[in-house]
């Protein structure tokens, strides 16, 4: 239940209006990092070196010793790449044991190891949700690997298998999600989401909604690791979709339209975000207003190029840049907001954005 | 499990920018910002090791970004440390300077008409958009107390922007 009272049009305009007042230049924020970096270094250092500096000394001395005696060597060499490789693998670290068969293990014992690690963990990495065949083929790969069945992938193809997601769980959670949405607890409804793609990794409307709600966290926080998750989100969608899914045109416009670099929230307020769209066309009503309906879209176009847009309430309305002098304005939910758009004269312009019920 | 520390280094390549903007919009003087920002995460890797993973790391950052304001209000601290950029690549224009520093001005105007821990939720909630169990972590208060503010601080804020006088 919310006690928090609405914002009134005038705090609605005011809060769109300095959606981006604050917002640091990349070039103030490197200096900044300068100076942290320049202040925590010595700390770092100290952690790193626990010990006084004599004791690292005499270390070294005995070191040199150990090697000149052929010791260092032969305790180097006992170990051995390849089984450094396997021990991590079988400790169930199979990310590390990839990085260090790429990086490490370069010879005729290691021929194929690499392969057979990435099979593994491709497979592990969704071992609930396999087929009997893709089962089959892990434990091929495990007895292969790390023989005995000690590994922890074997302890959990061991495990019983679990019990058959039924739909309704999975639409409970994509419920879940959008209520969170729309509260805008982003982190929570990811919680879910990502739940959800554990359960199935190939639903689509879970893949869809996680990479709207990774672009949304994204432009919140100038997170280039989130925009790049909600990337890899809509092209798993695109690749799970049935053709004639009507969010397909939509996501892949998004993905050929977005840079490759996950844009900082300056440069787009509101990028690649929401486009819960079902094709509905949305109506301009003159200057000043823009009228849509939930799940709509409707144009607006600018008589200058645009250099900045912000809209008051993104939980009533998504708005995107498609073209220098045009913005795509979507419906979210039956309400009111303002869109504000920044020219490169530095004008401004103002629109009431009107989401009506279908 | 072992919970990892977070890495200032990471972290402030993921959230500075929030962190940045919510300094800002807290009534820290424009000149002190980006002592402040620097604050935020030094302390955030001194008290690294008390991070327990409760909250997300932004939340805890906001949490510390919100303190070092407060002491910075409360300090009345004017350090004009402002460095002039020694290159100009990148940089804004004197014109667009100008037009960040009048669009701060003109945010702080409105908002220091708000008291102050209203002024702080309606900044999360409404200009950082976090939820309001997120501001209820980051003030240490409970979620009713930080509605109870939003619906103060929104009803100041409409009465500030009509030019009306508030009340705190």
């Amino acid at each position: 239940m919310s006690e928090s009272g609405e914002l009134s049009t005038e705090a609605r305009a005011f809060i769109a209006e300095h959606s981006q007042t604050g917002e640091p230049t990349a070039q103030e924020l490197a200096r900044v990092w300068e100076r942290i970096d320049g202040a925590t270094a010595p700390v770092k250092a100290a952690r790193r070196l626990p010990v006084p500096a004599e004791w690292l000394a005499v270390a070294a001395v005995l070191i040199a010793l150990l090697a000149a005696r052929g010791v260092f060597v032969l305790v180097h060499d006992q170990g051995g790449p390849k089984l450094r490789v396997l021990e991590a693998y079988r400790a169930g670290d199979i990310d590390g044991a990839l990085q260090r068969a790429k990086t490490e293990c370069r010879g005729d014992e290691c021929a194929g190891l690499e392969a057979k690690l990435a099979k593994a963990a491709s497979l592990s990495s969704r071992i609930g949700a396999l087929t009997p065949e893709e089962r089959a083929e892990l434990g091929a790969l495990d007895e292969a690997l790390a023989p005995g069945g000690t590994s922890a992938i074997a302890l959990k193809l061991r495990a019983p298998a679990p019990p058959p997601v039924s739909p309704r769980d999975l639409d409970g959670l994509v419920d879940e999600a959008r209520e969170l949405i729309q509260s805008k607890s982003y982190d929570a409804a990811v919680a879910r989401l990502e739940q959800c793609v554990r359960l199935d990794p190939g639903h689509a409307a879970c893949l869809r909604m996680l990479g709207s709600t990774y672009a949304r966290i994204a432009s919140r926080d100038g997170d280039a690791e989130k925009m790049e998750r909600a990337r890899t989100a809509y092209q798993r969608f695109l690749e799970v979709a049935p053709p004639d899914d009507v969010h397909v045109p939509k996501v892949r416009q998004i993905l050929e339209a977005a840079p490759d670099e996950a844009p900082a929230p300056s440069d787009s307020p509101t990028p690649f975000v929401d486009w819960d769209t079902t094709g509905a066309g949305g109506q301009r009503s003159g200057d000043g207003s823009v009228v849509v309906v939930v799940g709509g879209t409707g144009v607006v176009e600018t008589s200058e190029n645009i250099r900045r847009v912000a809209i008051g309430d993104g939980s009533v309305a998504d708005v995107s840049v498609t073209g220098p002098r045009k913005l795509t304005v979507t419906g979210v939910a039956e309400g009111e907001t303002t869109l504000l758009v920044w020219l490169s004269s530095g004008a401004r312009r103002v629109w009431l954005v009107q989401v009506h019920p279908k | 499990m072992r919970r990892q520390r977070p890495d200032v280094r990471r972290l402030y390549q993921a959230h500075a920018r929030q962190v940045w903007r919510t300094i800002a919009r807290l009534g820290v003087p424009a000149a002190a910002v980006e002592d402040a920002v620097q604050d935020v995460f030094l302390t955030a890797h001194q008290k690294a090791a008390d991070f327990d993973g409760r909250a997300s790391p932004s939340t805890w950052l906001i949490g510390i970004a919100v303190r070092v304001a407060a002491n910075v209000r409360r300090s009345g601290k004017r350090r004009a440390l402002a460095v002039v950029p020694s290159s100009s690549d990148g940089a804004p224009t004197p014109h667009e300077q100008l037009e960040r520093r009048r669009d701060l001005e003109a945010l702080d105007a409105t908002l220091s008409k708000l008291a102050p821990e209203q002024r702080e939720v309606v900044v999360l909630m409404d200009l950082e958009h976090l939820s309001a169990p997120e501001v209820a972590e980051v003030l240490g208060v409970n979620v009713n107390t930080v509605y109870s503010r939003l619906r103060l601080g929104r009803a100041a804020l409409s009465r500030a922007l009509k030019g009306e006088e508030v009340a705190s």
